[in-house]
Formats: structure tokens, C-alpha cells, sequence
């Protein structure tokens, strides 16, 4: 659940991008940094594949009297890094799953989105933007095909076309993912308007040293996902 | 159905526009924006302005009006500012226009067509 940051008294957002190896995640969030003028920060990367996480953060528009410090990070890909995936999907306010349409990596798509939808240990239950990626490319499933297994997920609140190497559908995209998690705190808010909104963050996304150092405390103590903050 | 920069573009070539944006209210960011001036920065006025569309629907609310804000206009003295809802979502069209050089009816008229045919 997003917070009230105590000491820049900011409303705090978590955004995290998830995604199939190879679906544009990290161009994802190096698109939508270029289009804000921010940086990105990748802890670790290897022949160009992250192996941690990529870090973004931005400060844009307001609720609540406050303004929205949005915190952006994308989960490696990689099978054998799952538990980092899991560790940052479990801090999603709102989740932008990025899908790869080329007929190659479709299935591989659907079959992640199937997981993070399921009962499985893998399951998001906040928000979701679906980005049908790679829209440029001539060897993509047809749009109508690429939208049908995410149309009718209660989850899913928009779809978009995209082509992150172009950033386009990218900011919009963002932005109604940020919209819903608003959204859904506000709500939350009214059923516990006296309550700190603290309580229920699992994983919350103060820095990419933090984070970092999370991950590796993970690894460092075995599997079992702790509380933090 | 046009893309937001298509739509924003057109909006800008209404006579006497200043600039304007498409935004969610939900959140106060813009998903897009097209002119302006110096020291006029459509990021902070579509933030500003979604609190006036929260604050008027919350107003409709405690008064059981059972009806959709279809335009606002704030008449300043020389400039005119239009907001409209796009239904059924939390996104609108912020849009300022000069006084001296806008018909506000055509202004009005030429931005409910092109909100109507935004595709998101």
C-alpha cells in the first residue's frame, strides 16, 4: 500500500514494472525516465540483462495536499532470480506488466501473467497496466489475439500498445497505473481514516541502496520474505 | 479515435489558446501537454485543477446529484480556462485560452469533439 513519506511529507507510490525475459521491461523504464528527465539506476547488469532491479524515481502531481513521489523499480527476468522478482513484486502499489507480442515470446508472456494472477506465491493483487510491447515489430501477434488472455482479468484496469524503444504508450501507461493506486488508497484511506497506512507495506522502496541491501539480506537468510520498515 | 499528442496539437489551434494538457484527476499528472508560456507550467495547473474537479464531484456527491460535470469554464480577467471530464474514466482536458482572442463557443464546441475522440 502506498505511504505518507514522514519526513518529506509526500505521498509515496510504488510502481513496479514486471514481464517475461526479454518483454521491455528495463527499456520500459528507461523510456519513461527519458521522457521525464530523470535517471535510472541499474545496481547490477550483465550482458545488458538486469540482475537486480532498475530504479527510477519521479515527482509529479499531488493528492491528498501532498505531492506523489513515484518509485519505480523493474524485476529481473531471469527464472533463476525469482525470489528477487517475487521480493520486489510484493512492493507493487500498482503493477505495469510488460508483454512481449512478438509470436516468439507471447506464450511465454501469457504464462507469466497467468502466474501473477493465480493462487501461486507469485500473486500481485494491486492494479495492473498491461503493455502490449514491441508493437514496431513485423513478427507480432495481431492486437486483437495479444489483448484477449488480459481483457477480462478483474486486475487489469487498462491495455495499452506500446513501443517502450520509441516511448510511446509509455507515459500513459504510468500514469493510470499511478491513478488506480491512488485510487485504491484513497479508498483504503476511508475505511481507516485514523489508521497510519504504514502497517500493511511489505516492501517498501525507500532507495536502490536499501533495496539492494534487501536483496541481498534475502539471499544472504534464505527464501522467507520478512517484513521491512 | 485519435492519440493524445494528435489531440493536443489540434487543441492548440483553436484561436487564442495558451496551452493545454491531458490529465488524470485521480492523481493531478498529465499524460500529455502542448503549449504554455513562461512561468505557465501545465503540470502544476493540472494538478492544481484536479483537486477543483475532486472537489466539485465530492460537492455533487453530498448533494445526491446524480449527474456527470460535462465542462467547467473559470472566467479570469484575461484569460479563460475550460476543464473537460472525459466520461466514464478520471482523465480530462485542462486548456487555457486568452480572452481577447477565443470564442468560447467554438472553443468549447471544437474541445468536446476532440476529448470525445481521444483513444486511451
Amino acid at each position: 500500500m502506498a505511504f505518507f513519506d514522514p519526513i518529506t511529507n509526500k505521498l509515496v507510490i510504488q510502481v513496479v514494472y514486471d514481464g517475461a525475459p526479454y518483454s521491455g521491461k528495463t527499456e520500459s523504464v528507461r523510456a519513461l525516465a527519458q521522457l521525464f528527465g530523470r535517471e535510472v539506476e541499474t545496481p547490477e547488469e550483465v550482458d545488458g540483462r538486469t540482475m537486480l532491479f532498475d530504479w527510477m524515481q519521479h515527482e509529479g502531481g499531488e493528492r491528498f495536499g501532498r505531492a506523489i513521489d513515484c518509485r519505480v523499480v523493474s524485476v529481473p527476468g531471469q527464472a533463476d532470480l525469482a525470489e528477487r522478482r517475487r521480493t520486489l513484486l510484493q512492493a507493487a502499489d500498482a503493477l505495469i506488466f510488460v508483454v512481449d507480442t512478438t509470436v516468439d515470446g507471447f506464450e511465454r508472456s501469457v504464462s507469466l501473467f497467468h502466474e501473477i494472477t493465480g493462487d501461486g506465491p507469485d500473486r500481485v493483487d494491486a492494479p495492473m497496466i498491461v503493455q502490449l510491447n514491441k508493437r514496431d515489430r513485423l513478427d507480432t501477434v495481431n492486437s486483437r489475439r495479444a489483448r484477449e488472455p488480459f481483457a477480462q482479468h478483474p486486475s487489469v484496469k487498462h491495455i495499452f500498445l506500446t513501443w517502450a524503444l520509441e516511448r510511446r504508450g509509455i507515459r500513459e501507461s504510468f500514469v493510470l497505473a499511478v491513478s488506480h493506486a491512488v485510487r485504491r488508497f484513497a479508498a483504503e484511506r476511508r475505511t481507516r481514516p485514523h489508521d497510519d497506512m504504514h502497517s500493511t507495506q511489505p516492501v517498501r522502496l525507500l532507495n536502490p541502496q536499501q533495496l539492494t541491501a534487501i536483496l541481498a539480506e534475502l539471499e544472504a537468510f534464505g527464501s522467507d520474505p520478512y517484513p521491512v520498515g | 479515435m485519435s492519440n493524445i499528442s494528435e489531440v493536443l496539437q489540434q487543441a492548440m489551434e483553436i484561436d487564442g489558446a495558451i496551452g493545454c494538457a491531458l490529465a488524470d484527476y485521480e492523481s493531478g499528472m498529465c499524460l500529455g501537454t502542448e503549449g504554455g508560456r513562461a512561468g505557465f507550467d501545465l503540470e502544476v495547473a493540472a494538478a492544481g485543477n484536479s483537486e477543483v474537479i475532486r472537489s466539485k464531484l465530492k460537492v455533487m456527491q453530498s448533494l445526491n446529484l446524480d449527474d456527470k460535470i460535462e465542462d467547467m469554464l473559470i472566467s479570469l480577467g484575461k484569460e479563460y480556462h475550460l476543464i473537460f471530464p472525459r466520461p466514464g474514466s478520471s482523465l480530462f482536458v485542462y486548456m487555457a485560452f486568452d480572452r481577447k482572442s477565443a470564442n468560447l463557443a467554438l472553443a468549447r464546441h471544437k474541445l468536446r469533439e476532440l476529448a470525445q475522440g481521444l483513444a486511451v
